[in-house]
């Protein structure tokens, strides 16, 4: 007969389950629609505390269907953000400060200035991408999400996914005059 | 000819490109992915909360409900004071700069 202690040890096990499975890309989707990892930080633990709060009902649905319980969260939350002027300032600040809170590898100092020269332009470059093509890059990249999980957080085909991906991709590419790879992989 | 007192101007370094755009992208995931010590302790903190079932069966009941659903007599009083408050600045007279309700 199960006791009380067990019913909090199987809750801890099933929450960090779902944790670990589910964190990535719900971090990067909120990542990408933000566009400030501070206020995705953020955002990422309110989702999984109502996770943990509804625990019993999120751990009854299937797989599928608790993905996108979760995935509802996250966007409703993302709504809920940009309504509030604190976030929005957040966000039109964006990735710009990404830098001061990113961990400088031990290198030279001009290596190190040089390190930060291009993170800063890489992060304006997927700053200046439309919204929906910076959340699928970041759930694709950050995440490590497949096409098709992508498109099933966002209700979207995965052929469209990857549509999507190439054209993030080559947007990027002309921002940061990279010349275009023949045959670049556009998705898993 | 060179002017020998002057001095050399350093050049300033010109950032590699990248060479292609996984290697860009791969920066970038790199600086925004959470560390995972901060996965962790964000983990430890949530659990930390209580849980709907957890809270109705052992917590006193704060907030707008009690565990059967019946609102708590301090929310009646809030609410009764709350339209206390905004009757009475309903009736209250506006002030108008330079007039005064006269009979």
């Amino acid at each position: 007969m199960p006791t009380p202690a067990d019913g909090a040890a199987t809750a801890e096990s099933v929450f960090s389950e779902i944790f670990r499975t589910h964190q990535p890309g719900v971090y990067a989707y909120l990542l990408g629609r933000l566009g400030d990892p501070e206020a995705a930080r953020d955002l990422l633990q309110d989702v999984f505390l109502r996770v943990w709060r509804n625990l019993d009902e999120v751990r009854s649905l299937p797989t599928h269907r608790r993905h996108a319980w979760i995935f509802t969260v996250a966007r409703n939350l993302v709504t809920d953000a940009y309504r509030s002027r604190a976030t929005r300032r957040a966000t039109t600040q964006a990735l710009a400060s990404l830098v001061t809170h990113t961990a400088p590898p031990p290198d030279e100092p001009h290596t190190r200035a040089e390190s930060a020269e291009l993170l800063n332009a890489v992060t304006r470059a997927v700053r200046s991408l439309p919204e929906e093509l910076r959340v699928i890059l970041a759930m694709h990249v950050v995440g490590e999400l497949t096409s098709a999980q992508i498109g099933e957080a966002l209700g979207q085909p995965a052929g469209t996914i990857r549509y999507k991906l190439a054209r993030a991709r080559q947007a990027l590419a002309a921002q940061l005059a990279i010349p275009p790879e023949p045959g670049m992989e556009v998705g898993r | 000819m060179t002017d020998p007192t002057e001095r050399p101007q350093r050049e300033t370094p010109i950032p590699p490109a990248f060479e292609n755009v996984e290697q860009a992208l791969e920066m970038w995931a790199q600086a925004v992915r959470l560390p995972a010590a901060e996965l962790d302790a964000m983990q430890h903190r949530i659990m930390a909360e209580p849980r709907a079932s957890t809270a109705r069966a052992t917590a006193a009941p704060r907030g707008d409900a009690t565990p059967s659903g019946a609102l708590p007599a301090t929310w009646w009083r809030d609410l009764a004071r709350h339209v206390t408050d905004v009757i009475v600045q309903v009736n209250r007279p506006p002030v108008v700069p330079g007039f005064t309700w006269s009979t």
